[in-house]
């Protein structure tokens, strides 16, 4: 596993132990032994040839930065040049001219994107069912779901095809799915990250963020893709629980998460949010009216073509009325007032990145879809707030080394513009916690 | 956290039936009616709107 880290790469790569030829050709091999798994939906040509320019700068010691070569994944909303950005549908299938600004960054650091990731249709949902393309299979137990709607984001890097992914996250999409597959999501700030080229859910909850092993792989792909540097010297600072967070939570959960903290840090002092409590109907109004607007065009040119459970989201949404939509856009800015009023007092906050461990699927809903607003929201209530107030959250694997229990994450919150300090207490919780590995395992 | 009232899971044919009932306005609206309620939306506090903080993303606010 660590030598498919991508820290762990750059300095295999620097030693001259490995080399960016070397490890692409394994992540193919990884990708074609796991193909049944339906992580991947494209193979991206031409990577090798990339990986040969990174061979050359890494042997004449002028790599482009510590990322030079790393094979990564990106989401298949996310716009790669000469190939289709499905948005998880079975019928966007004509290929974009151009990379996404964030796929470009990530070029020019050297990066060499090698294929693109199965998701929920239009990343409508955080369970990552896709009735099209297959359920992309959670390698900690393929009869749960793996979480989305970057599902095979989260499912190529927990099953070793590639080092690290690319997802995005317009209610949780990166955090849910890392989450349940034992890894790190990170949900920069609002804006920190472009999101040129990267079909849109919704006017302004969509974030790009990086899905990885360990919190210094997640550091480095947020360095190049928000393009800044971050002190990994920084302490990080004082936190507080958010009690409203495990309420609702499973009891396994808000164990694992409260030990986890008090392990890390000792004691922390617990406060509440209201108005945050409220996200999951504010976000479902804000969704709703965003994205039925946004996809309008579509619903109307290929309702037939939708699953049913994204065409009934966006049927539904388009129901709903201003007076809904304005008073949920007060409550919005109301969660954001709640939250930087909290975080003038404590640099980071603390709670669950999601209400439990991955469901189980229904064999029904491999083939059909599924809507249950039920596990939906115990899902994803706590990943909802971050979203609309645009805040650094990240998630960080929290159950002990040596259990074989199901992952859970743990969330951090901290202040726009401060995911230094967010990733400095996730790194303190990854060193008290460590990494396990999941049983079914692609890797070479 | 404030949770939608529980309700059965849809999928199967179940969930094609309502992906067909959504698609004519008047029975999409009577549906929304229960979805509405029981997601908790007629519940939502009303919270005042301070003039620089219009937009909780610091971007103009959205509109359906």
């Amino acid at each position: 596993m660590s030598a498919l880290g991508v820290s762990a790469l750059s300095a295999a790569f620097k030693a001259g132990a490995d080399d960016p030829v070397q490890a692409l050709a394994r992540a193919r091999e990884s990708a074609r032994r796991g193909k049944d798994d339906k992580a991947i939906l494209w193979n991206i040509d031409g990577a090798e040839t990339e990986a040969e320019a990174s061979r050359a700068r890494w042997k004449s010691g002028a790599p482009l930065s510590p990322i030079d070569g790393v094979p990564l994944v990106v989401k298949d909303c996310i716009d790669v040049a000469g190939y289709p950005t499905t948005n998880g549908t079975k019928f966007l299938m004509d290929k974009v001219p151009k990379d996404a600004a964030l796929v470009a960054r990530l070029r020019a650091a050297g990066a060499v994107i090698f294929a693109k990731t199965n998701m929920h249709e239009f990343g409508i949902q955080p369970t990552g069912v896709n009735p099209h393309h297959g359920t992309a299979r959670n390698p900690w137990d393929g009869e749960r779901i793996p979480g989305g709607s970057s599902s095979g984001s989260a499912v190529a890097v927990a099953s070793g095809i590639a080092p690290a992914a690319i997802g995005t996250d317009a209610g949780g999409s990166v955090r849910i799915p890392a989450a349940l597959n034992g890894l790190v999501g990170l949900k920069p700030t609002f804006g920190a990250v472009p999101t040129e080229g990267v079909a849109a859910l919704t006017r302004d909850l969509d974030h790009a963020g990086p899905i990885a092993w360990t919190v210094e792989d997640a550091t480095l792909l947020f360095e190049a893709l928000a393009q800044v540097k971050i002190d990994r010297a920084l302490a990080p600072g004082k936190l507080a629980l958010l009690t409203d967070f495990f309420e609702g939570a499973e009891p396994f959960v808000i164990d694992t998460v409260r030990n986890a903290a008090s392990d890390a840090f000792g004691g922390l002092p617990e406060v509440r949010t209201p108005l945050c409590a409220w996200a999951t109907a504010v976000e479902f109004v804000i969704v709703g009216t965003d994205a039925s607007a946004l996809m309008a065009g579509l619903l109307k040119q290929h309702a037939k073509d939708l699953g049913w459970d994204a065409r009934t989201i966006l049927q539904l949404g388009g129901g709903l009325g201003q007076r809904d939509r304005d008073k949920a856009d007060r409550l919005r800015a109301g969660m954001r007032r709640e939250l930087d009023s909290l975080l003038e007092t404590h640099d980071l906050l603390i709670g669950p990145a999601t209400g439990k461990v991955a469901p189980k699927l229904h064999p029904t809903s491999r083939r059909s879809g599924e809507l249950d607003t039920t596990e939906l929201s115990r899902l994803a209530a706590v990943t909802f707030p971050a979203n609309l107030t645009g805040h650094p959250s990240i998630t960080v694997p929290c159950v002990p080394k040596d259990s074989s229990a199901l992952p859970v994450g743990l969330q951090l919150i901290g202040r726009h513009g401060d995911e230094a300090r967010v990733l400095a207490a996730a790194r303190a919780i990854e060193a008290k916690r460590g990494l396990r590995h999941p049983p079914r395992w692609w890797g070479l | 956290m404030h949770l939608p009232a529980p309700s059965p899971p849809m999928r199967g044919f179940l969930l094609m039936l309502v992906s067909k009932v959504t698609s004519v306005p008047l029975l999409r609206d009577l549906l929304l009616l229960k979805v509405r309620a029981d997601a908790g939306i007629p519940r939502m506090p009303e919270v005042e709107t301070l003039p620089a903080q219009k937009s909780a993303a610091g971007l103009p606010a959205g509109k359906p």
